[in-house]
C-alpha cells in the first residue's frame, strides 16, 4: 500500500498545499524538508487527522490553536472557511481510496467557532473503472481502520525525536506491549479470554443436566422383565383355570345325566345357584364402586359444610343490609372524576375550596364502590355455595340406600352359598359310589378353579399396577434422554471452545516467539550496521521478559551509557524491525529521523536505512540540519521526490507553502 | 474486510488444526478486530453465533440445547 497524494486546504500553516508521494519501487523515499517550526510535524498530523480525526503528534505550541489556518479565516471576513485534508491511498491491488475530512470554521466579532457539518468524513473507492461513494461516517471509518488499524498507527507514522524518548524510557513491559500491538496478539488474548467466558457459560448451563437416564433405563428393563414373566404366568393360570372349569363341567354333566332323578335335579340347581352367585358378585362389585364415587364427590363438601354455611350466612347478611351489590359502579364514579363534573352538575375539578371538598366526597364514594365491587364476586360465590349445600342434602338418604342394597346382596349371596354347600353335602352322601366320586372330583376342580381365579386376579392387578409404573418410568426416561441430549450438546460446545482456546494459545505463543526472535534479530543487525562505533557493541538482545539490552563487547550492559544519537539509532532499528515483521503493508512517515545524530553517523544511517525498509514507501520529514549535503547525496539513489517547506508568515498560526523541488 | 495481522492468519492456516477450529479462530479474530476498533463492548451473541454454527459441522444439534 502506498500514499498517492496529500492535499491540505486551510489546515494549520497550509492554505493550499499538495504532496505527491514517490511511487517508484526503487526511489521509494519522499523527502519533505523544512526548518524547525515550518510545519513538518503538521504534515504528519494532517495524515492522522484525515485518517482518524486525531492530530496524534500535535506540538504543545499548537494545542490551543484552532485547526483552521488563521490567515485564510481572516480573509473569509465572517463567512464560512473550510478546512479540508484529502489523502489518496493506492492499495496493493492498485485500486485507489480517497479519504477526505473537513471542518467548517467562522470568525465573528473576533470569536472563532466551528460549524457542525452533516458529513465531515467520507471516502471514495475505486472499483474497476468506476469510483464508488461517497461513503460516510462509521462505514467509511471502518474501511480506513481495516487498512491501518488505529491501535498500531504509531509504528508507521512516528516522530524521530519522541521515538528516542520512548526508547530511553522503555521497560520490558512497553516492549512487550509494542510486540503485542504490532503483531495484534492482543486480539488473540481477547479471543482466549472471551472464548473461556463462553466455555464457562456453557458449563453453567449444563449443570443440573447430568442425566439419570441409564439408572432409569435399568429399572424399566427390570420391570419389563418381571412384567413379561408375570404375563406368561397369567396365561398359564388362565389355561389351568379353563382346564379346571372344563373338568368341573364334565363331572357336573355326568352328575346331571346320572339317571338318578334327585341327583340330576340337585346338580341342575347347583349350576343355577353358581350362575346366580357370579351375577351377585358382579352386582356387589358395581355397587361398591358406586359407593366410593359417591363418597369422593360428597365428602369434601361435608367436611367444609360448617364453613360453607357460615360464609353463606355472612354474604346474605351483607346483602340484606344493602351493602352488596354496589349502589353505583366504580367505572361511573371514575368517569365523573375524570370529567371534573358531578352527576348533579357541580364542579369537582378541585380548582377552589368548595370544588375540592366536593371532589373529596366523590373520591370517598369511589373508594366505597371499589370495595363493594368485590361483593359481585361474593354474590357469585354464594350461588355456588348453595348448589353445594343442595347437593349434600341428599347424602344421608342416598348413603343409607346404598348400604341397604349392599347388605341385601350380601344376604342373598350368603343364602345361595349355603344352598350350594347343602347340595354338595347331599351329593357326597349319595349311596351310589360313582356319584360320590364324581361329586368329589367336581368339587375338587371347582375349588381349584376358584383358587387359580384368585391367584390370576391378584396377578392381573399386579400387572396393571406395574404397567402404570412402567409408563411413568418410561416418560421419566424420555425426559432424562432429552436432558442428556441437551447436556451432550453443551458438552460438545464446551469441547469445541476448549479446543479453540488451546489452538489460540498455541498460535499466540508461536507468534510471540517468532515475532520476538525476528524483531530481536533484525533490531540487532540494523543497530550494528547503523552504529558508527564499529566493534563496540555485540548487538541488541530482547530477553523472555522483553527487557532490551545492548551488551558491550566487554560483556557489560551498554544501554544506560548510549548517547542520545546512539539511542535514537537503537530505537530506529527497533521501529524498522517492528515494521518489517508487522505483517501490515503500510507506508512509513518519520518526522525528524536524524535530529539527535551528529554529522558523521548520519551518513552511515542514510546509507543503511533504505536496506532495512525494503519495498516500503518511506517519507522523511527532515530539517535542513538533518538533511545535510552528504545525507542528500547518500540518499539520492532512493529519493523519488523532494519538497521544501517555505515560511511565509511566522506569527500566530503561521503560514507556509510547499514547493516541489525535484 | 479483515484488519487482522496476516502473520496470525498464516499461522492458523499453516497449522494442523481441523477446518472447523481454523474457521472458528478466523471468525472470532474478525469479531475481536471489530470490537477493538469499534470499542464494541458486547461479544457474547457474536461468539455464540459463530461457535454454534461451526459446532453443527461437528454434530452439534441446536434444538437439543
Amino acid at each position: 500500500m502506498n500514499l498517492d497524494y496529500l492535499q491540505m486546504k486551510n489546515f494549520r500553516q497550509y492554505q493550499d498545499a499538495r504532496i505527491e508521494f514517490s511511487q517508484s519501487p526503487t526511489r521509494n523515499f519522499t523527502i519533505i524538508q523544512g526548518v524547525m517550526g515550518a510545519g513538518k510535524t503538521n504534515i504528519l498530523n494532517a495524515v492522522t487527522w484525515c485518517l482518524f480525526g486525531d492530530e496524534k503528534h500535535i506540538d504543545k505550541k499548537y494545542k490551543g490553536l484552532p485547526i483552521v489556518n488563521t490567515s485564510a479565516l481572516s480573509k473569509c471576513e465572517g463567512k464560512v472557511c473550510e478546512v479540508k485534508v484529502e489523502l489518496q491511498i493506492i492499495q496493493s491491488d492498485g485500486k485507489r481510496i480517497r479519504v477526505t475530512r473537513c471542518e467548517n470554521w467562522r470568525e465573528q466579532n473576533s470569536n472563532l467557532s466551528k460549524i457542525s457539518m452533516q458529513h465531515d468524513f467520507s471516502i471514495m473507492r475505486e472499483t474497476g473503472r468506476d469510483w464508488v461513494g461517497p461513503i460516510y461516517g462509521d462505514d467509511a471509518q471502518y474501511i480506513v481502520d481495516s487498512l491501518i488499524p488505529p491501535s498500531i498507527e504509531e509504528y508507521f507514522f512516528f516522530d524521530g525525536e519522541r521515538m528516542n524518548d520512548y526508547f530511553r524510557e522503555n521497560t520490558g513491559k512497553d516492549i512487550k506491549s509494542a510486540v503485542f500491538k504490532i503483531s495484534q496478539l492482543e486480539l488473540c488474548e481477547s479471543l482466549i479470554s472471551h472464548l473461556s467466558a463462553r466455555r464457562s457459560e456453557y458449563l453453567r448451563l449444563s449443570r443440573g443436566l447430568s442425566s439419570k437416564a441409564n439408572d432409569i433405563k435399568m429399572i424399566v428393563e427390570t420391570l419389563e422383565k418381571s412384567q413379561e414373566s408375570d404375563k406368561e404366568r397369567l396365561k398359564e393360570l388362565l389355561r389351568d383355570q379353563a382346564e379346571a372349569q372344563r373338568i368341573e363341567k364334565e363331572y357336573s354333566d355326568k352328575l346331571r345325566n346320572s339317571s338318578l332323578e334327585r341327583i340330576e335335579s340337585l346338580e341342575e340347581r347347583r349350576v343355577g345357584l353358581e350362575d346366580d352367585l357370579e351375577r351377585i358378585a358382579d352386582d356387589i362389585e358395581e355397587l361398591e364402586k358406586e359407593k366410593v364415587q359417591f363418597l369422593h364427590k360428597n365428602m369434601p363438601i361435608i367436611f367444609a359444610f360448617d364453613a360453607l354455611t357460615k360464609t353463606k350466612s355472612l354474604i346474605e347478611g351483607r346483602k340484606e343490609a344493602g351493602m352488596i351489590p354496589p349502589p353505583v359502579k366504580t367505572v361511573f364514579i371514575d368517569s365523573l372524576l375524570k370529567k371534573g363534573k358531578c352527576i348533579c352538575g357541580s364542579d369537582i375539578t378541585a380548582k377552589d375550596e368548595l370544588s375540592c371538598t366536593r371532589r373529596k366526597r366523590v373520591e370517598a364514594f369511589l373508594r366505597q364502590s371499589e370495595l363493594s365491587e368485590m361483593s359481585n364476586d361474593l354474590i357469585n360465590c354464594n350461588v355456588q355455595i348453595q348448589a353445594m349445600i343442595d347437593q349434600v342434602k341428599v347424602f344421608p338418604d342416598t348413603s343409607v340406600q346404598l348400604g341397604k342394597r349392599l347388605r341385601e346382596l350380601q344376604t342373598l349371596k350368603d343364602t345361595k352359598n349355603t344352598d350350594v354347600e347343602k347340595i354338595k353335602v347331599e351329593i357326597s352322601q349319595s349311596n351310589a359310589e360313582n356319584i360320590k366320586e364324581w361329586g368329589k372330583e367336581r368339587d375338587k376342580y371347582n375349588e381349584k378353579k376358584i383358587k387359580i381365579g384368585n391367584e390370576a386376579a391378584i396377578l392381573n392387578s399386579t400387572i396393571g399396577r406395574r404397567d402404570n409404573i412402567i409408563r411413568a418410568r418410561t416418560s421419566e426416561f424420555t425426559r432424562e434422554l432429552k436432558k442428556e441430549a441437551r447436556h451432550n450438546s453443551l458438552v460438545s460446545l464446551m469441547t469445541f471452545c476448549e479446543e479453540g482456546i488451546h489452538a489460540a494459545q498455541e498460535v499466540r505463543d508461536a507468534i510471540m516467539k517468532n515475532v520476538k526472535d525476528e524483531i530481536c534479530k533484525k533490531t540487532s543487525e540494523q543497530f550494528l550496521s547503523l552504529i558508527w562505533k564499529k566493534g563496540t557493541y555485540n548487538g541488541v538482545v530482547i530477553d523472555d521478559d522483553y527487557n532490551i539490552s545492548v551488551p558491550h563487547v566487554s560483556g557489560r550492559e551498554g544501554l544506560g551509557t548510549l548517547s542520545a544519537g546512539e539511542r535514537q539509532v537503537c530505537a530506529l532499528s527497533f521501529m524498522a524491525a517492528l515494521n518489517s515483521v508487522s505483517g501490515f503493508d503500510v507506508p512509513i512517515i518519520i518526522d525528524t529521523p536524524l535530529a539527535r545524530i551528529s554529522n558523521e553517523p548520519t551518513r552511515s544511517i542514510a546509507e543503511n536505512l533504505p536496506n532495512y525498509l525494503p519495498n516500503k514507501q518511506v517519507s522523511l520529514l527532515v530539517t535542513d540540519k538533518e538533511y545535510t549535503p552528504e545525507v542528500k547525496e547518500t540518499l539520492s539513489k532512493v529519493v523519488g521526490k523532494t519538497y521544501i517547506i517555505n515560511f511565509i508568515e511566522k506569527d500566530y498560526g503561521g503560514l507556509s507553502e510547499l514547493v516541489f523541488q525535484s | 474486510m479483515s484488519s487482522v495481522n496476516r502473520k496470525i492468519i498464516n499461522q492458523i492456516e499453516n497449522s494442523d488444526y481441523t477446518p472447523e477450529i481454523k474457521e472458528l479462530l478466523n471468525s472470532l479474530l474478525q469479531i475481536e478486530a471489530r470490537i477493538a476498533e469499534d470499542k464494541k463492548p458486547h461479544y457474547s451473541e457474536d461468539y455464540d453465533r459463530v461457535i454454534k454454527n461451526l459446532a453443527k459441522k461437528r454434530g452439534y444439534r441446536e434444538d437439543e440445547e
